[in-house]
């Protein structure tokens, strides 16, 4: 008992279940959005979140993640990396995943490697940032000051991934100038990283097929691969990554963790598409959800309080929104959008959100934008089970300005 | 893989056809036929042939007649004088589009050759069996009832068809339209060049398998197929297949509107394509005007949509 690792040991396991019971509690309690502050991932849940078995090939899938990641961090040049075949076979093992939102992106950001400047120009949906990138066609100049603009709109979710992927491909192809060439390259390198990464957490999390795995030294190489590419960020907090690597080690050596589980979460690493990313803020979570899943393992492995876990952990029966058990904020929100409205366009049982939409802009034009955007952030949690961090202040604040219009009118 | 880009450039082709366009090709990304119904010359043979250029798919028709036989469609042995003995020719069913004009033209044994084909994708020819074509989709044409000399498709057959299209004539400013720009419509489709191929097709329709449905999407399918049932003008309601195709063919259609989440609009989007020939209405009704179409709007008009 002096052993003091045995008494730290002894301590975590003490505590474990009160945390966990705690957790669990916050997690299913209907105003656990609430509670949280903005922003603040409620990925408790999604440990339980297991996905059904899919046939992929995950020694396959994470040879082919830490090969490529390796490959870019010894500095390849762009085309290199965008033609490597490997990367058609991660999007392929990405699409069995079922990542096919990540998987599409690396469509495009292959894809457009290969188009005309012109042909990239014509394609790029936002009429702003298309003038501006033929602006800068017509001088053959790429500013530094273009290039964070373009970041900006992109990060603000001003301009579509598409967009932003043509934009920086077209001034690839503008730019005379080495250095913002190879600026371009870096933030388009960034960005292909970041789908990746995502979808690598998407893909391997929750998924028991990774505690399957023998090869635990692949796990732990591939995830290096990816942590090594992280820290090649400039912006990127070393303390954390130094956190995270020494929790990588101490995993390693402790012989009672089985392995390296990941948990799902696209937003364990907040949404990538905002560039202007601080990895400090969201290495935090990354560190914390690891650690907090190791111990989860650490403490499943203790069979008699496992079962008595069992009873106070709904596993595998995740409340759905249609139960009404757990209401998300935007899902409230939305309805109670509906509820302030509804004195003023009435809404048929039958209408869907997107019909009532509709009826709401022809007769109440200037609620038009701000109702869209509510009723498109519900659409895409209620029916795409998206995570609604992202998405949430905004909706807050039209929800505000909702409120304002309808007392006026 | 861009559905939306299908979509528009054969919007440049065919005028105010791009509901018939949505409908086809999201049956073939939910691996189902189709039954297109409507009056000679509104283009439902260049509609079927512009899907399949675009996709760039082998593309065959048949025009049923009566005397046309089962092998004429599958194919046979045929004799080969030169070489003294019997060489297999495969019929025009082995194809990725396959339009048939006027099947009600069909003699009933024809047309039951191709219906199981249809719902097999593999034909036997002399006891042997053959795969067919991956994608395989059959457009079948068929003109209103009222017209002579036509074998119906029995009832029962027509739920090998995913979904009918009631195909209309075009307004008053599309048909000038039509007239006016006839040349470039024609050299439109002459020029016209593949935007995608089978491969980027056959990953699609996996794709399509994956759209997410939520569970109180299935809730309101089955409250549509089981309210059909009760409906006082309607014989023989939505079976359960009706209710699997409304749901297959929403996932498509979700699909194609670049989600891979189904909303609620996408089985309202389906029902009238996938139910209006699943659904018997009752003679005394059906005399009086009602036509399933218009059930199948009370329906979607009674029926709540899933809460919160
Ligand atoms: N909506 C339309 N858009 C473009 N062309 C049309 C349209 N309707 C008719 N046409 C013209 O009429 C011709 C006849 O159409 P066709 O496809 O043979 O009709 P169907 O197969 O319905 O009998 C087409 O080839 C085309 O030139
Ligand atoms: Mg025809």
């Amino acid at each position: 008992m002096s052993n003091p690792i045995e008494k730290v040991k002894k301590a975590l396991l003490l505590t474990l279940p009160l945390i966990i019971f705690l957790t669990q509690t916050v997690a299913i309690a209907t105003e656990a959005t609430e509670i949280h502050t903005p922003d603040f991932p409620n990925y408790l849940d999604m440990l339980y979140d297991y996905k059904p078995g899919t046939q992929l090939n995950y020694t396959e899938y994470l040879q082919l993640l830490k090969e490529f990641f390796n490959s870019i961090n010894k500095g390849r040049d762009l085309e290199d990396v965008m033609s490597d075949p490997n990367l058609s076979k991660l999007q392929s093992l990405m699409r069995e995943g079922g990542d096919l939102d990540n998987a599409r992106k690396l469509d495009a950001l292959m894809s457009y490697s290969t188009l005309s400047s012109d042909e990239l120009i014509q394609g790029i949906r936002d009429d702003e940032l298309r003038s501006l990138i033929q602006e800068a066609a017509l001088t053959g100049n790429v500013s530094n000051s273009l290039l964070n603009l373009i970041n900006e709109m992109y990060s603000s979710g001003k301009i579509s991934f598409d967009d932003y992927v043509r934009a920086l491909y077209a001034l690839r192809n503008i730019s005379s100038d080495a250095e913002s060439r190879k600026q371009i390259d870096s933030l388009l390198l960034r960005v292909l990283g970041n789908s990746l990464i995502n979808s690598s957490l998407n893909v391997l999390g929750g998924s028991e097929s990774l505690t399957q795995l023998t090869d635990q030294e692949l796990v732990r190489d591939a995830v290096n691969s990816m942590l090594q590419f992280l820290n090649r960020e400039p912006e990127a907090n070393a303390d954390f990554i130094k956190g995270l690597e020494d929790l990588l080690k101490s995993s390693q050596t402790s012989p009672s963790i089985p392995s390296l589980k990941i948990p799902s979460a696209g937003l364990a690493l907040p949404p990538l598409t905002s560039l202007s990313i601080d990895l400090g803020t969201a290495l935090p979570f990354i560190v914390l959800t690891l650690a907090l899943t190791i111990s989860l393992v650490i403490f499943l492995k203790q069979d008699k309080i496992s079962s008595a876990l069992a009873r106070i952990t709904p596993r595998g029966s995740r409340p759905s929104y249609g139960l009404g058990n757990i209401e998300s904020r935007i899902i409230r929100t939305y309805w109670n959008s509906v509820e302030l409205l509804r004195k003023k366009v009435q809404r048929s049982p039958s209408d869907t959100h997107r019909e009532y939409y509709e009826r709401v802009s022809r007769t109440l034009p200037e609620a038009d934008s701000v109702f869209r955007n509510i009723t498109f952030a519900y659409e895409k949690v209620r029916w795409g089970a998206l995570d609604e961090s992202a998405l949430a202040d905004e909706v807050d604040s039209n929800y505000v300005r909702l409120k304002d219009l309808v007392g006026k009118s | 893989m861009s559905w939306a880009l299908v979509l528009k450039k054969a919007s440049e082709i065919l005028v105010e056809k791009d509901y018939e366009v949505r409908l086809i090709i999201a049956s073939l990304l939910a691996e189902g036929h189709v039954l297109i119904e409507g009056v000679p010359g509104i283009a439902k043979t260049l509609t079927a042939k512009t899907v399949a250029k675009l996709l760039n798919l082998d593309f065959k028709r048949v025009q049923m007649t009566p005397d046309l036989l089962p092998t004429d469609i599958v194919g046979g042995y045929v004799y080969d004088a030169r070489q003294g003995s019997f060489t297999l020719k495969k019929g025009p069913v082995f194809t990725n589009v396959l339009l048939i004009d006027e099947i009600n033209r069909g003699s009933p044994r024809t047309q039951s050759a191709l219906l199981e084909a249809m719902q097999e994708r593999q034909v036997s020819i002399e006891g042997q069996t053959f795969p067919l074509e991956k994608p395989f989709i059959v457009l079948a044409t068929q003109n209103p009832i009222e017209f002579e000399g036509v074998f119906p498709l029995p009832e029962a057959q027509l739920d090998r068809f995913l979904a009918r299209i009631e195909s209309t004539y075009t307004s008053t400013e599309g048909l000038k339209r039509i007239i006016k720009e006839i040349d470039q419509i024609e050299e439109g489709f002459n020029a016209l060049s593949p935007v995608m191929g089978r491969e980027e097709v056959l990953e699609s329709i996996k794709e399509v398998r994956k759209v997410r449905v939520d569970d109180s999407i299935y809730d309101y399918t089955v409250r549509l197929v089981e309210e059909s049932r009760k409906h006082p003008a309607v014989k023989l309601g939505a079976s359960p297949r009706a209710g699997i195709a409304l749901v297959r063919l929403a996932k498509a259609l979700a699909y194609i509107d670049s989600r891979n989440y189904v909303i609620p609009d996408d089985i309202k989007s389906a029902a009238k394509p996938v139910l209006s020939h699943r659904i018997i209405l009752k003679p005394e009704y059906e005399i009086s005007g009602v036509n399933s179409g218009k059930v199948i709007e009370d329906l979607l008009a009674s029926v709540e949509v899933p809460k919160p």
